[in-house]
């Protein structure tokens, strides 16, 4: 059991009159690490509900190893949405925790659960609602991990804890994923620093698909161009242009689409390449249109103001 | 340690070049899979996967089934061969273009070019000298 | 590659049949009775205590001639109501969470509240007939009375309260999902529907006296025990698929913290 396959096919979810999610279609591969991205409010919060059969879509479907979710035992057992500081017994100690999941989730492993708490310095004699807000998600962060089931959902999960907390999570994660491969979905605001471990990314915006791809391929798709403002503009003209810095007669832009021969035509101007993280690429997709227009009028040079 | 804005496969496959350029991979040694660079760096496996695909199609690795991946025979004269056709144009042709721009003869660039292999060659090759009860 | 085995072997999630019960089904009854007879023992433990404290009290002022115990009836009622509210509410986040379903856990919760009935009703009818047996040696005269059931014998407030509870709980069940599926508002308007059948089947129990004085719907004679039995039945029945239907729809709402 490698992990779930999930496939959403024209998910719309509608909250009274609000549209969270419209129309939505996308892949999840089986056993990949994919990283959710998108601003509050994108959708991802509620599509992750709906895969997980917390609650049910207005219309379209998600696919969870090939079938609905919702009242289906098989599927719903083997899936594991974490969301903040978890859905778990908060006036029962951990331990008391850790022995109802060990009951109910076949693929829970009470050991590496009780390492990782060590780890994460969480006292399993606590109950959770005694605990503060970053230790309530690390506890979070345990079950997630520790019940290693076949589609794994991390919603923010690591809101209130700090950085070296978080960066045990990542390890711990990555480490038992290794060991137990799985479907993971992670969806975070910090994509600094969990860019390193997603093989796939799905960005949402407003409610709709903005990209679906693995994360190497779409950061490709950014990239900067820098030199001689003139030459630089001339380079990018037509080009869709998310940013631009100009500083003296230098300019930087940052371009959406790349091309094959960018590198040969690149140097023939005598500019230089440079790649766009993906945090920062995240940041210029979904940002809005107008602001890009602003951009490009602010940076006059002082030539070009005369 | 892979901090820079480029992709953490280029990087990956970056330092692998470098390595086998600077010797310090040798032909058929074994490369580090890719289950060791996801621990060692806190990285997914797959972006090594795809450092070591890149460098699969460039000939500079190879992957022995079920023992993992190894520098190909001549795989550093093939990257010093790449290497040389960009080092003219990113390394020489910009020192050539500084050297305009400050009004640095080429004469002088040449000798001083000069001046420093002698000095190396010298460290490298040190002149015999003369020992007291030798030969 | 290894699978970790669960320390309690437990059997893999099926979809349906005997199996798909023992699964899902038992383990949340389970659980759930662990917690309410827990409470269970603390209540009736209190209640024997203050009942000692005030019949002692009564017995040096004046003579006890009814039980005094009796008066733990209403406790009975609203205590478990309240703690079944919350299975609804804060318990159904933590089991769908868990990978199981609404069936399960409206089944669970179902048979979790027949059974918590039967506990109270029957530590309630043995303690009475217990306080009986005390009143009778030390010489005093016992009836039980309250609110409702003036004078009524055992043949009477037995089934009487057990079918009251039993309703309660269902009640507390019901109550606690419609809150979660409406939210406060339709929650608050709905409650003659989910509560009101409390105090329903208590009267359909209740001989002459009280806000509901049944008798007079049946022409003068008193509603015979076991058509009020029946009837009790019935509703419960009634609330139990509510609660079901509700439940099986409801969504895990959005965390707060």
């Amino acid at each position: 059991m490698t992990g779930f396959a999930v496939q959403v096919r024209d998910l719309t979810v509608r909250y009274g009159s609000t549209v969270a999610l419209d129309n939505v279609s996308f892949d999840l591969r089986p056993g990949v690490i994919t990283g959710l991205l998108g601003r509050n409010g994108s959708g991802k919060t509620t599509f992750l509900s709906v895969a997980a059969a917390f609650r049910r879509a207005t219309s379209g479907a998600v696919l969870v190893d090939g079938e609905d979710p919702w009242e289906n035992a098989r599927v719903m057992g083997g899936t594991c949405l974490v969301r903040e500081s978890g859905d778990v017994l908060l006036d029962e100690p951990i331990t008391e925790n850790l022995g109802f999941l060990e009951q109910r989730r076949p693929t829970f492993d009470r050991t590496a659960a009780e390492t990782l708490l060590e780890v994460l310095e969480i006292d399993p004699s606590k109950r959770p609602d005694k605990l503060s807000r970053g230790q309530r998600s690390a506890f979070g962060v345990v079950v997630g991990v520790a019940t290693r089931a076949p589609l794994t959902l991390l919603d923010e999960v690591h809101l209130g804890m700090d950085a070296p907390a978080r960066y045990a999570f990542y390890d711990a994660l990555l480490a038992d994923w290794i060991e137990h491969p799985r479907t993971i979905v992670l969806s975070s605001h910090l994509i600094g620093e969990v860019e390193r471990l997603l093989e796939d990314v799905v960005i949402l915006d407003h409610g709709q698909v903005l990209a679906a791809d693995d994360a190497a391929t779409l950061r490709e798709q950014g990239l900067t161009v820098t030199g001689p403002a003139d030459a630089v503009d001339t380079f990018v003209a037509g080009r869709r242009v998310v940013a631009r810095q100009a500083l003296g007669r230098t300019a930087q832009a940052t371009v959406i689409g790349s091309v094959p021969d960018d590198g040969a035509r690149a140097r023939a101007a005598g500019l230089e390449l440079g790649a766009v993280g993906l945090q920062d690429l995240f940041v210029h997709l979904t940002g809005h249109p107008a602001a890009d227009d602003t951009a490009r009028a602010d940076t006059l040079t002082p030539q070009e103001s005369r | 340690m892979f901090d820079g804005r480029d992709p953490l496969y280029v990087q990956i496959a970056d330092q692998i070049r470098n390595d086998v350029l600077s010797g310090a991979l040798q032909a058929e040694e074994q490369v580090m899979s890719t289950t060791q660079y996801a621990t060692t760096f806190r990285i997914n496996p797959a972006t090594a996967a795809k450092a070591f695909a890149e460098l699969v199609d460039e000939g500079v690795v190879y992957k022995r089934r079920g023992v993992g991946m190894f520098v190909a025979p001549g795989a550093r004269e093939k990257l010093r061969a790449e290497r040389r056709e960009s080092f003219f144009a990113d390394v020489v042709d910009p020192v050539l273009e500084q050297a305009r721009l400050l009004g640095i003869d080429v004469d002088e660039v040449v000798a001083r070019l000069r001046e420093r292999a002698d000095h190396a060659g010298r460290a490298a090759h040190p002149d015999p000298t003369p020992q007291a009860g030798a030969r | 590659m290894t699978t970790a085995t669960p320390a309690v072997p437990s059997p893999g999630p099926t979809t349906t049949g005997p199996g798909y019960l023992v699964g899902q089904v038992w383990p949340t009854a389970r659980w759930l009775l662990r917690a309410a007879i827990y409470l269970a023992v603390w209540f009736w433990g209190l209640a024997v205590v203050a009942v000692t404290i005030a019949t002692v009290v009564v017995a040096v002022v004046s003579e006890p001639t009814v039980s005094i115990l009796a008066f733990a009836r209403q406790g009975a009622i609203w205590f478990p109501f309240a703690v079944f509210i919350a299975v609804s509410t804060a318990y159904f986040s933590v089991h769908v969470a868990t990978g199981l379903t609404r069936r399960s856990f409206a089944l669970g919760a179902i048979v979790t509240a027949a059974v918590t009935a039967l506990v109270y009703g029957g530590a309630f009818s043995v303690l009475l007939l217990v306080e009986r047996a005390v009143y009778g040696a030390v010489g005093w005269e016992w009836r039980f009375f309250d609110d409702l059931s003036a004078g009524a014998g055992p043949g009477t407030f037995i089934p009487a309260s057990l079918l009251t509870y039993l309703v309660a709980y269902l009640s507390g069940l019901l109550v606690g999902m419609a809150y979660q599926r409406g939210g406060g508002f339709a929650g608050t308007v709905t409650l003659p529907l989910t509560a009101g059948p409390i105090l329903l089947v208590s009267a359909l129990f209740s001989a002459d006296t009280g806000p509901i004085a049944t008798e007079s719907w049946f022409g003068g004679r008193g509603l015979s025990v076991p058509i009020a039995v029946a009837a009790a039945l019935l509703v419960a029945a009634a609330m139990a698929v509510a609660f079901d239907r509700l439940a099986r729809g409801a969504a895990v709402p959005v965390r707060t913290t």
